[in-house]
């Protein structure tokens, strides 16, 4: 590279070569930082069992159980050996996939806790790319039109549509769905219609009777054929949709809507240039950053709305297991779902991270 | 702008009730709605005694009695009288929800100011531990913690309020950060006024406005997560009355077409649905600003 | 707000005036309210003429500047008047017509160029952007076109700041290629919108007397807006 300068006190560049481009560095650092966090989260994890008020073996077995059935017990936990030690084992066989025992296992049927996760967490895998890959580009092309039509009757009747469903809780969109998929059977029986005048009521039959018979309990059969389970993840997948189009919907739209509102876009339009190009050619190249982002951010919201919806719909998913673990205190279950959860979440913020880096220019092209 | 008048007579500014009584009147339509379902939710809350006909844990007649007679909506799995509990939930659900926000902003709001004044190594810490907290998504984390501890009352609100003060934190610290820079908290420092001084006086009234608009929607947050845990399972555990607990005990009529199970969930959308109308003029009246969340 | 005017460049001025405007009345929207921002100005531009708006800030220089294009920012609206631009209306004109005008026969310099140039493409792609869109140039001719303006600027090393990204050049540099990129298309008006404000006060000097010299050279109606006395030396007569 020569050697640059300007009479009106520009930029000086210096001659030789880096090591590391400084993008590469960056991406890096970012994926170093990801690793460290991970490790963190599980030292977390593991702690906020270990901050247990009390003994955990005494509390499972209950207070009449005798001493030496305690002491076994703990010994059969593992609890007797130090803390410190117990945490590398465990972190050590989950870097292998190996998260111990469950504690519903017994000599006769032993349980690891692989076994017990393994095909649940298909099943959630499943249905959440069957979701994300309807609801991100519905979300991103919503939240595009909304911006470009600003203010217009559409941007506001979808905006107080989306303030709505981001509003009530998942398993209200989730029963709402259900019931009027068996209202279609039932509707005209019911006495909700017997309530209303005549026509209404016909014209309720008539509404249900389009609806499409959707399952209401999401039944997994291994060995079924790939469209008859997409069909009947139908009713759980549509619920998540509605939830994190919303949330996604309405962060695209206010991420484009700053950018609109960029001096280069106004300059773009001074300049002569079609509304089309000022957004695709112009506006377009700067949003991929933030809109990863938004992504990454709402896919995080469907792990969580996973849980409820698997358990509305008794879909036979790492949720629902993780409720069931919380329930009966099958810890390492626990431990082993609380991880895996964080992991994704942690990797998809990272995902994110890393396309904000690389569609910058500024790191791109560095001075 | 007030133009420089030659007569004595002082330019005296509207009391601030004044301002806000014009502020309500210039209101838009959703906010006003907003404001009567959150009154009206209030005032169920605190004569719930009074209003509900039954107990909440009334067992009176066969379960899942139809609506009409004596019970308006009917009677749960076990007989009792599904309004009078819907009344006692909006008590029970409510009142913890407000207690589990109140003390997330008391740690959050101090921890933010704390961190935003000291901006060194207190500081570099305490942001660092709440990434990692909030590493974990929100849910996730409250049902390892219950499991862990179980489901109690003030385990819940612990457990909630704490990984909810991360959030009450990031922001707080971020607005206070800007005020912290300005000359006039210097001038204070110099002049030896205390940490907890400078909080109080200098920074907290300066932040107030996101701050309140925080607290809406951390409210919507808090009640919708309790609603859903107890949903779950893990939450508020019966025979107390819970909305979200309700609709999982009634879930099966669904299958019979009957709307009553939406009830519940009904009152839970509508509350968050006002608040979020009511925090939306708010905002838009403050700052302009919206839909980061 | 006061203008001065040179009519030393021209060669000669001759026939209808290149820009008229005539009472005009705009108006800005803050605080719920519309508050007037222009009141009743009235100015003609002959071809080949420079005017300088001097004007403290808030006095409506930037908004006189967009409508001689016909554009009102977002927030203002222009209330009554006409501006005609070589005898036709932009007032009346549809949006299609006037995007045929702007960066052709109507260029803007906008206050700041590094708001202005789109972070995410080089320059040289942004420069020849209009004579392409345009239809003036093909890519050859209007790259070879502009890097023959860079060089009248005074850019160093004009091949290769053309390849650079934004962040990449200095602020004086990036003044001088917002000209360039006005004047790629040869158009009859240029508006300079306080083009050296953001700048050092070298570095003003110096951008200014590129400008002047390539104008000077293309001899083109320039309508200035200036805010300090350095950049007025360019106009002359104060009225």
């Amino acid at each position: 590279m020569t050697d640059v300068s300007d009479a009106g006190g520009g930029s000086v560049h210096t001659g030789g070569r880096r090591f590391l481009h400084p993008l590469l560095l960056t991406v890096l650092q970012r994926l170093g930082l990801g690793v460290v966090t991970l490790f963190m989260v599980s030292i977390l994890i593991f702690t906020s069992i270990e901050a247990l008020p009390g003994d955990f073996a005494e509390a499972m077995l209950g207070r009449s159980a005798t001493r030496e059935t305690v002491i076994a017990y703990r010994h059969q936990l593992g609890l007797d050996q130090p803390a410190v030690e117990r945490y590398f084992s465990w972190i050590g066989g989950a870097v292998h996939g190996d998260f111990g025992m469950s504690l519903a296992s017994r000599p006769q049927a032993v349980r690891t806790v692989t076994d017990i996760i393994g095909p649940r967490l298909y099943n959630t895998f499943f249905l959440a790319v069957m979701t994300a890959s309807f609801a991100v580009p519905l979300a991103l092309g919503l939240g595009m039109l909304t911006a470009l039509y600003q203010n217009s009757f559409f941007d506001r009747a979808i905006n107080a549509l989306t303030l709505t469903t981001i509003s009530v809780p998942e398993f209200f969109i989730a029963y709402i769905l259900c019931y009027l998929v068996i209202s279609k059977d039932n509707f005209s029986s019911s006495d909700f219609a017997n309530s209303l005048p005549v026509w209404l009521a016909d014209l309720g039959t008539w509404l249900t009777a389009a609806i499409p018979r959707l399952p209401t309990l999401a039944v997994v059969d291994a060995s079924a054929p790939f469209f008859a389970r997409v069909w009947d993840l139908l009713l759980p997948a549509l619920t998540l949709t509605l939830v994190i189009v919303a949330h996604m919907m309405r962060m695209t739209r206010a991420v484009l809507v700053g950018l609109l509102a960029s001096p280069y876009i106004e300059m773009a339009k001074l300049k002569g240039l079609s509304r089309a190009r000022a957004v695709f050619h112009h506006a377009l190249p700067n949003a991929w950053a933030p809109i990863a982002t938004v992504v990454a951010l709402n896919l995080a919201y469907l792990i969580v709305g996973v849980v409820v919806v698997e358990v509305v719909f008794v879909y036979p998913g790492i949720g629902q297991l993780m409720v069931d673990a919380v329930k009966s205190r099958d810890v390492p279950v626990v431990q082993a779902c609380a991880l895996i959860f964080a992991a994704t979440y942690i990797l998809l913020n990272l995902i994110a991270d890393i396309i904000a880096i690389v569609t910058n220019p500024r790191l791109l092209y560095p001075r | 702008m007030t133009t420089l008048q030659t007569s004595a007579a002082p330019h005296r500014r509207r009391s601030r009730w004044r301002r806000l009584g014009t502020e309500l009147r210039k209101a838009p339509v959703s906010a006003w709605f907003g404001m009567l379902v959150i009154a009206a939710y209030i005032f169920i809350a605190i004569f719930a005694p009074w209003l509900a006909h039954y107990g909440e844990a009334q067992v009176i007649s066969q379960p899942y009695q139809p609506w009409g007679g004596g019970f308006p909506l009917g009677t749960d799995q076990l007989g009792r009288d599904i309004l009078s509990r819907l009344i006692y939930g909006a008590r029970n659900t409510l009142g913890i929800a407000m207690a589990t926000t109140l003390l997330s902003f008391t740690f959050g709001v101090l921890l933010g100011l704390v961190a935003a004044l000291n901006a060194g190594w207190l500081d570099q810490l305490l942001s660092r531990a709440v990434d990692i907290l909030m590493s974990i998504p929100s849910l996730i984390f409250a049902l390892l913690l219950l499991a862990a501890f179980g489901s109690s009352v003030p385990n819940l609100i612990f457990i909630l309020a704490v990984l909810d003060a991360t959030r009450v934190f990031r922001l707080t610290r971020a607005v206070a950060a800007n005020v912290v820079v300005m000359d006039y908290i210097e001038v204070a420092r110099l002049r030896g006024e205390s940490m907890a001084w400078l909080m109080r006086r200098e920074i907290l009234p300066n932040i107030l406005p996101p701050l309140i608009a925080e607290f809406g929607l951390r409210f919507c947050f808090v009640f919708l997560s309790i609603s859903a845990l107890s949903f779950l399972g893990v939450g508020i555990q019966p025979p107390t009355a819970d909305w979200g607990s309700m609709v999982r005990e009634n879930a099966a009529l669904i299958s019979y077409s009957d709307v009553t199970p939406l009830l519940p969930a009904g009152a839970i959308a509508l509350l968050t649905v006002s608040v979020n109308f009511v925090i939306d003029w708010f905002l838009h009246r403050t700052s302009g600003l919206r839909d980061e969340r | 707000m006061s203008a001065s005017v040179d009519t030393t460049l021209a060669a000669r001025p001759r026939g209808a005036p290149l820009l008229e405007i005539a009472d005009l009345h705009v108006e800005g929207y803050s605080e719920d309210r519309w508050h007037p921002i222009v009141r009743g100005v009235s100015l003609t531009l002959e071809r080949g003429e420079i005017l300088g708006l001097i004007g403290e800030s808030g006095a409506g220089k930037s908004t006189l500047g967009l409508v001689a294009m016909g554009h009102a920012k977002p927030g203002c609206r222009i209330v009554s008047g006409s501006v005609s631009f070589d005898g036709m209306n932009l007032l009346a004109m549809k949006e299609s017509q006037l995007r045929a005008l702007r960066g052709s026969r109507i260029a803007y310099v906008a206050q700041s160029a590094a708001a202005s140039f789109n972070p995410a493409h080089r320059l040289l792609h942004q420069t020849i952007e209009t004579a392409l869109t345009h239809g003036f140039a093909s890519r050859r001719d209007a790259a070879r076109n502009a890097l023959e303006m860079y060089r009248k600027l005074r850019l160093p090393d004009a091949e290769e700041i053309g390849l650079r990204f934004p962040h990449q050049v200095s602020g004086g540099q990036l003044q001088r290629a917002m000209t360039a990129m006005a004047m790629e298309c040869r158009p009859d008006l240029i508006i300079f919108d306080e083009p050296t404000t953001s700048l050092d006060v070298t570095t003003q000097v110096e951008v200014l007397a590129s400008i002047r010299d390539i104008v000077r050279e293309v001899a083109r109606a320039m309508q200035m807006r200036c805010f300090c006395p350095p950049e007025s030396s360019l106009g002359r007569r104060s009225r």
